[in-house]
């Protein structure tokens, strides 16, 4: 069994896998009330997959970004167990942004990273940190 | 050093252009924890085609070299020039690992996505580690 990382190593592990992403489902609102970002996170389990929708606040953001399939889940380790976090890409046309989430004591924890398409106006991609509570 | 061998195709590392300061980013950064078992260090430099880094994982007695990615990079506000973030993403065959990165208060928070492509049986698992700057950009090789 190869591995570059010595937490890889796992033997006699048989066939872990990462649970249904029961615990991320839900309708996620950001903790920052006056967010100029993300305001809501649907996210709901779709047999072993989970389907994402963002929303903004309409104003810097668009209000609705539209539902996607994560396109990968992890659990906490390499023994498996229910997932616990996943990522997710939205084409948004005049940017696309990469997710990734993870639940930490309740709530869903956020890195968005904005990359900008056509040098749009000189600004610079972005990145944000953002947090949910159900 | 464990090398790994990969195809010439997975280990070139075609670097994204970018015109964000990365100074806050470049250089050496060492695992916090001392016995850390996921990733030893990584290092991030300026080459003429962007942004390039490359991840040691723990190993013993040595570390095993990842190879090298391009790292796209991240400010805090698109009105901002300074990037504090970045992502890159390693295929490295039986394995492939998304890197989310970010600097808060000099610390390098990294988040490492990992996904087994190998059916070893190992469930795909997220991580996160903490890194300090054990090395200023200059001095990198």
């Amino acid at each position: 069994m190869k591995y570059l990382r010595v937490q890889d190593q796992a033997e006699n592990i048989g066939a872990a896998v990462t649970g249904a992403p029961l615990d991320l489902s839900g309708t996620w609102l950001n903790t920052n009330t006056e967010t100029p970002g993300i305001t809501r996170v649907t996210c709901r389990a779709d047999g072993e997959t989970l389907r994402v929708r963002f929303e903004g606040n309409g104003s810097s953001e668009p209000s609705d970004w539209g539902e996607v399939t994560a396109e990968m889940l992890y659990a906490a380790s390499i023994r498996g167990g229910p997932a616990m976090s996943f990522v997710a890409s939205f084409d948004l046309g005049f940017k696309k942004v990469r997710v990734g989430a993870n639940l930490n004591q309740g709530l869903l924890v956020m890195s968005i990273h904005h990359s900008l398409q056509n040098d749009a106006a000189g600004q610079s991609n972005y990145f944000a940190r953002e947090f949910f509570h159900r | 050093m464990n090398k790994v061998k990969l195809p010439e195709a997975a280990g070139a590392a075609v670097a994204v252009k970018t015109s964000l300061d990365a100074s806050v980013l470049l250089g050496e950064w060492s695992n916090t924890n001392h016995s850390a078992t996921g990733i030893a260090r990584l290092m991030l430099a300026q080459t003429e085609n962007g942004i390039i880094i490359r991840v040691l994982g723990a190993g013993n007695p040595q570390p095993f070299d990842w190879g090298e990615a391009p790292a796209e990079l991240f400010a805090d506000l698109p009105e901002l020039n300074q990037a504090m973030s970045f992502t890159s993403f390693h295929d490295l065959e039986f394995m492939s690992v998304w890197l989310l990165a970010y600097v808060n208060k000099g610390v390098l928070v990294v988040v490492s996505l990992s996904r087994f492509q190998d059916n070893s049986g190992r469930s795909n698992y997220w991580d996160k580690e903490l890194f300090f700057r054990s090395r200023e950009p200059d001095t990198v090789q």
